[in-house]
């Protein structure tokens, strides 16, 4: 690795490196934006121009300094297209659930997708439901299956994406992977959905080494009624 | 922004306690840097330079420091890493790379076209497998264990984190246990099912995220804050506001200078607390710059919004503010130039608790070129109802009856329950020298040099807090009744 551009320390932010050192005071915790403006350089998208006073001596020349951004917008739940969910097909057949299960997925305060094949249905190990969602952990063969809903929604209206980004969000699903742990992402009803697929033998096994596994899954998966969780 | 002395010498002693509570590692000696985000290693791919935050209280993921997240694949023993071992100091060595959009093949909207890794590759301390802890990074469940992998989902945030390369055999918890932020999950190694990996937690951010939809976030900043927080290196909370109100100022913790921060000037020595914040109005619909101080409110009710205004710095007759209370958000407007001092914006409804914000923002209207200057120094909260102030805040107790009410942050550090916010007792009360019509302009909540004005802002979306400033009044008499009969109960005491 070689040395970046600029360095970032715990409380001064992030500078172009430069010769001084920084003061003890701004290790202290006093925020570098404010004793240090940094007019000229400023990386300032819109040309914001520089204030003509209130700068501090010796700055001028130094680069933009910038500090953690904590988000500005709201976390909020989804507002959820009940008609589409009751629309949707396919319904889970919910005899498939114990009466336990079924009981704790109808609490969840969003439309409830799992795998509608019953022999996956079996190997559910764990169901949780929370203020935020819902999931199911199935270990198959060979496989780990994570099946969850979102419904809490973060909100970042600063966020720009680039153009294939952007594409991306136009697909009606993405498809990552890290460590061979493959995750289909996708929005449905108005809130967020996700599979991922884990495999004992990541390398060697075509359901993470592949796409095929996961879209298939997608492709399966059914909406339990879960009338009476309904708002 | 009196306060900022009694933070440095805050700072100092935390600094201090934080290093004697630290356990001694050779890294610890280092000071910790990192570099920006979206800068990776040379070669590594394209980052995304963004600084937020994504999940702002979390802990850090590995027990303790120091840590080192860098690059596998591009590090030293990497397969791109241009030779030497996974365990050659490089590795084990600051500053931090993020790899979060590091090459790979497969989609991260948030990354430069539309690819990347996904998470952070983190290094515990040393280069040794089953020693460094993972620990759960807020309160949730752990919702899955995997081959190689840990879910656990927050309860507060709503955000999954993720954990590989845990070694199974090590595994404290199991699917289904609630843990609470810091808990031991289990130790780091490099077990990747089976074909060994280098030694390092991959830990990832999952959030429901607009505009992206479900998707993983940059983990780096985070990671940034909350190491930060494990060193010890001081990071004030932001402090409650109490029943009886209080002055959030912009020299404490709960102010935050956001979006174009480097736009943003300081002015040391006039406005509340000796500091003010200024920068330039300006015509484009979005907001470049923007600032917020945070309003958590110990009891829930109606108060009184005012802001500080320095005439020399409030040139904008349209200053535009958006208050997040009880829920809502609406957007106020404010003639700075009316006059100087304590401004209404209002009386409005909120909640106990946090969430609630008031920000103000750069994009007035106003054209750029005519260089009108907006200015964010002090928010003043004044509950509307009879309740008395606390008996004990921390704070001194007042000097005179006829004496305002003294600015008690700066005067013992020590004593300082609540950082960033002044306790405010309201105007000096009702008996004293000054006139109730010079109460209700002219105090100042300590600095005692600058004049007030009553005229409100204008709303825009209209709230069901609509203030009745006479009543304040019938406050004030409450207020300094009380201050006599607390002050009374001290003398007999």
């Amino acid at each position: 690795m070689i040395g970046a551009v600029a360095i970032c320390t715990a409380s001064l932010g992030c500078q172009p490196e430069q010769d001084g050192e920084s003061t003890r005071e701004l290790s202290l915790g006093i925020s570098p934006a404010a004793a240090n403006p940094t007019p000229k350089e400023s990386p300032t998208p819109k040309e914001h121009p520089t204030p003509a006073t209130g700068e501090a001596p010796g700055t001028s020349d130094e680069g933009p300094i910038k500090k953690p951004l904590y988000p500005r917008g709201k976390t909020y739940k989804a507002e959820i297209d009940w008609d589409a969910a009751s629309a949707y097909k396919p319904k889970l057949d919910a005899s498939t659930l114990s009466t336990e299960d079924h009981d704790k997925l109808s609490k969840a305060q969003m439309p409830v997708l799992l795998p509608s094949d019953n022999a996956l249905l079996e190997k559910v190990t764990h169901y949780s439901v929370r203020e935020h969602g819902y999931s199911a952990s199935l270990a198959p063969q060979g496989h780990h299956i994570y099946v969850a809903g979102i419904r809490t929604v973060h909100e970042y209206p600063q966020i720009e994406l680039d153009k294939a980004g952007d594409k991306l969000l136009e697909q009606p699903y993405r498809i990552s992977r890290t460590h061979q742990i493959v995750t289909l992402s996708f929005s449905r009803f108005g809130v967020g959905y996700t599979i991922d697929v884990e495999c004992a033998k990541p390398m060697d096994d075509t359901r993470c080494t592949e796409d095929g596994y996961i879209e298939k899954l997608y492709e399966s998966l059914a909406l339990l009624d879960t009338r009476g969780g309904t708002p | 922004m009196k306060t900022s002395k009694t933070n440095i010498l805050k700072g100092a002693c935390w600094a201090m306690l934080a290093m004697l509570a630290l356990p001694v590692a050779e890294g610890n000696a280092q000071e910790f840097t990192y570099n920006p985000p979206g800068t990776l290693v040379p070669g590594s791919g394209t980052g995304r330079e963004d600084y937020t935050v994504y999940v702002p209280d979390m802990r850090y993921p590995i027990e303790t420091a120091p840590s080192f997240p860098n690059s596998q694949v591009w590090g030293r023993g990497g397969s791109q890493g241009g030779g030497g071992g996974q365990c050659d100091a490089q590795n084990y060595s600051y500053p931090w790379w993020d790899n979060f959009c590091e090459t790979r093949s497969w989609d991260v909207p948030m990354c430069p076209g539309g690819k990347g890794h996904q998470g952070q590759d983190i290094r515990p301390a040393t280069c040794e497998k089953n020693v460094h802890w993972g620990v759960a990074a807020e309160d949730g469940e752990i919702t899955q264990i995997g081959t190689y992998s840990v879910y656990l989902e927050g309860t507060a945030s709503g955000t999954r984190h993720r954990y590989l390369h845990m070694e199974p055999s090590t595994l404290v918890v199991s699917v289904g246990d609630r843990v609470t932020k810091g808990q031991r999950l289990g130790k780091i190694s490099n077990a990747f099912g089976g074909t060994p990996t280098t030694i390092h937690l991959h830990y990832d951010l999952y959030q429901n995220a607009s505009p992206m939809g479900p998707s993983y976030v940059p983990t780096y900043m985070s990671l940034v804050t909350s190491y930060e927080r494990l060193l010890g290196i001081p990071q004030e909370p932001c402090a409650v506001v109490p029943a009886a109100g209080g002055v959030v100022d912009d020299g404490g913790p709960c102010f935050r200078l956001k979006g174009n921060v480097a736009s943003w000037r300081t002015e040391e020595g006039p406005g509340e607390g000796g500091g003010l914040r200024w920068t330039y109005a300006w015509e484009d619909a979005d907001e470049d710059a923007w600032a917020e101080w945070l309003l958590d409110l110990e009891e829930a009710g109606e108060y009184k919004v005012e802001v500080h205004v320095v005439a020399e710095y409030g040139k904008s007759t349209r200053a535009r503010y958006e208050l997040t209370h009880a829920g809502q958000t609406e957007e106020l407007r404010l003639d700075m130039t009316a006059g100087a001092g304590w401004r209404e914006l209002g009386t409005f409804n909120f909640a106990a608790g946090g969430e609630q914000s008031l920000a103000i923002f750069d994009n007035t209207g106003d054209p750029l070129a005519d260089r009108v200057q907006i200015v964010a120094d002090a928010v003043r909260l004044t509950p509307k109802s009879n309740t008395p102030p606390p008996e004990d805040m921390g704070q001194p107790p007042t000097q005179d009856m006829g004496t305002p009410p003294v600015d008690m942050g700066s005067t013992d550090p020590g004593m300082d329950p609540d950082p960033g916010v002044t306790p405010d007792m309201g105007q000096p009360p009702v008996g004293n020298n000054t006139t109730p019509a010079a109460d209700m302009n002219g105090g100042s909540g300590g600095d005692g040099g600058s004049a007030s004005t009553s005229s409100c802002a204008c709303r825009t979306v209209s709230s069901n807090g609509e203030g009745a400033p006479g009543g304040l009044l019938a406050l004030l008499g409450l207020l300094g009744l009380s201050l006599f009969r607390r002050r009374r109960d001290d003398d007999a005491a």
